[in-house]
């Protein structure tokens, strides 16, 4: 076995690649386009995935019955969400703008507190080494626990509304900017540090000379990507009564008023769809290089 | 002439591994000395030794007249850093930046940290690096990223660059090794007028003989951590390349030949 892979990967003179010892092949004799035994790990992880779906779906004792009944009364659903309500909207309005601005603040504070942490976690730029693992250690903790269950525990603290989704949202924002501003700044290769080094630059210089503009692309794609996670839980915290857009959603479900709901929902979907399609374009023109 | 840079008994392990174990040898202001040898022969290493990038083992570095071996404050390393400018293989330019910004990182060094954050130029930088951009014929491409140009312009901005901090020593490390012959005689050319117009003296690291040969005042042969030659380039004998290579003369260079011979 180990033979014949070296034999491959050497590729020795007097045992050129394509001789019939090296070659693999199936039962019928068919030559083999590739090593099965080189497979084997992503087998094993799939036959496990597939046994762990089964057991799951067994332990679930999930009501098919209930399910099916459950398909048959969706016309009768869509045609309530179709009778769409603009009674509440000047009130969903404003609760989407709370939400946006939720959102907004709670991006821009975890960014400034991310890149303070990004300086001090990424390998080439830390002052400590110790201090750059403890700090992964902190705040893979922090991304572990999802930001509803720390808007939750903030909610006990300090009361409803926004603030205390505003703080939930950046104690798992400024965690996830950390790590992903960490990593940008290792990409910057280390000679250009170095060559900034050699003329007498001290760390600052060197990190708003070089290490800022060189990770620009990557800063902005990391800050779009969570400014659209950062509003979809600043939607979904109303529910838990942090206020905003997720509020006046549930409020109108609980009321039975669909009407309203699909209006609200609506509204949310179009904002990220802007949002999406504004970064995109922002993007294309600006991340050039 | 005015001695720049004197190195005495420069030494160099890690660990227990040699990467320079003796070397000693002195630059006057404008002149031009170039270091052969094979790879791994420590051609780098003293490069990064003489600015400090790389601490030595031991021995002395006596750069116009003070001693960087025994620079301790990160203050002082930085200052006598800010004199000695450093050309690179791989340019190590930001390639994000403008060409005009790249250049401008030259006066890092000298400026408050506070106008460094916010990349507030000084007008008098600018016009200075204005006029270096021209010498050496960019001044069409101030503007552009420093990525969007060519190797041999990249390299261009890097001279222009160590140029922008006034040094006194140019350190070049493999300066053409990533370009293309016209390129390269383009770069040579310039780092060599640089030294004689402006009295800078410099170190260039080279892998061609033949091109060492064209440009040198002086060469410095290291051969496994040890100067074995150090003279003009007519002195280079075939005999003293084969020592410093270790190498008959026929494994070495294409074209080799023409080039000893043009100056035996």
């Amino acid at each position: 076995m180990t033979e014949r892979i070296d034999a491959l990967q050497t590729g020795l003179p007097e045992r050129p690649a394509e001789s019939p010892q090296t070659l693999l092949r199936d039962r019928r004799g068919r030559i083999r386009v590739k090593d099965p035994a080189r497979d084997r790990v992503v087998k094993w992880f799939l036959i496990l995935f597939l046994a762990a779906g089964i057991a799951a779906l067994i332990l679930m004792n999930v009501d098919w019955l209930q399910f099916l009944e459950g398909i048959s009364r969706i016309p009768e659903a869509v045609s309530k969400l179709a009778k769409l309500d603009f009674s509440q909207l000047s009130i969903t309005f404003t609760s989407l703008l709370e939400s946006i601005g939720v959102a907004v603040l709670s991006t821009v504070y975890s960014m400034i507190g991310g890149m303070v942490l990004a300086v001090l976690l990424a390998k080439n730029l830390t002052p400590l080494r110790w201090l750059s693992t403890v700090l992964s250690a902190i705040l893979t903790f922090l991304r572990a626990i999802p930001s509803i269950i720390w808007v939750l525990l903030v909610l006990v603290c300090i009361g409803f509304g926004p603030s205390a989704g505003i703080i939930g949202i950046c104690i798992f924002s400024t965690s996830f900017f950390a790590r992903s501003f960490a990593q940008c700044f290792e990409e910057v290769p280390e000679e250009t540090l170095e060559a900034l080094r050699a003329m007498g630059a001290g760390r600052v210089k060197i990190f708003f000379g070089a290490v800022l503009p060189s990770a620009f692309t990557g800063i902005l794609a990391w800050t779009s990507i969570s400014f659209e996670s950062n509003f979809e839980a600043s939607s979904v915290l109303g529910t838990v009564g942090a206020g905003g857009i997720g509020y006046v959603i549930s409020n109108c479900m609980t009321r039975y008023a669909y009407g309203q709901a699909i209006v609200a929902i609506a509204m949310v979907l179009a904002f990220t769809y802007m949002m999406e399609l504004a970064f995109t374009a922002f993007k294309e023109k600006k991340g050039r290089i | 002439m005015k001695k720049v840079l004197e190195l005495k008994k420069l030494k160099k392990y890690y660990g227990q591994t040699r990467a320079v174990e003796d070397v000693s040898f002195d630059v006057a202001a404008g002149e031009v000395v170039v270091i052969i040898g094979p790879s791994g022969a420590g051609k780098s290493t003293v490069l990064r030794c003489i600015n400090r990038m790389i601490d030595p083992t031991s021995g002395s570095i006596l750069f116009e007249g003070a001693e960087m071996a025994a620079l301790k404050k990160e203050r002082d390393l930085k200052a006598a850093r800010r004199r000695i400018g450093m050309i690179f293989q791989s340019f190590n330019l930001v390639y994000r930046l403008s060409v005009f910004q790249n250049v401008l990182h030259g006066r890092l060094g000298y400026m408050s940290t506070m106008d460094a954050v916010m990349g507030c130029y000084s007008e008098e930088d600018k016009r200075k690096a204005l006029d270096i951009l021209k010498m050496i014929g960019l001044e069409e491409m101030v503007y552009k990223k420093a990525g969007e140009l060519s190797g041999g312009q990249k390299q261009r901005v890097g001279i222009a660059r160590a140029l922008m901090q006034d040094p006194a020593l140019l350190l070049c490390d493999e300066p053409i090794a990533s370009l293309d012959p016209s390129s390269s005689k383009i770069i040579m050319d310039q780092i060599h007028q640089m030294a004689k117009t402006r009295n800078i003296a410099c170190i260039v690291n080279l892998h061609q003989v033949d091109v060492a040969m064209a440009y040198a005042d002086r060469i410095v042969g290291i051969h496994q951590g040890r100067v074995v030659f150090d003279d003009t380039p007519d002195k280079l004998t075939t005999a003293m390349i084969e020592t410093i290579y270790d190498t008959p003369i026929e494994q070495l260079t294409v074209g080799l030949e023409e080039g000893v011979a043009a100056h035996a």
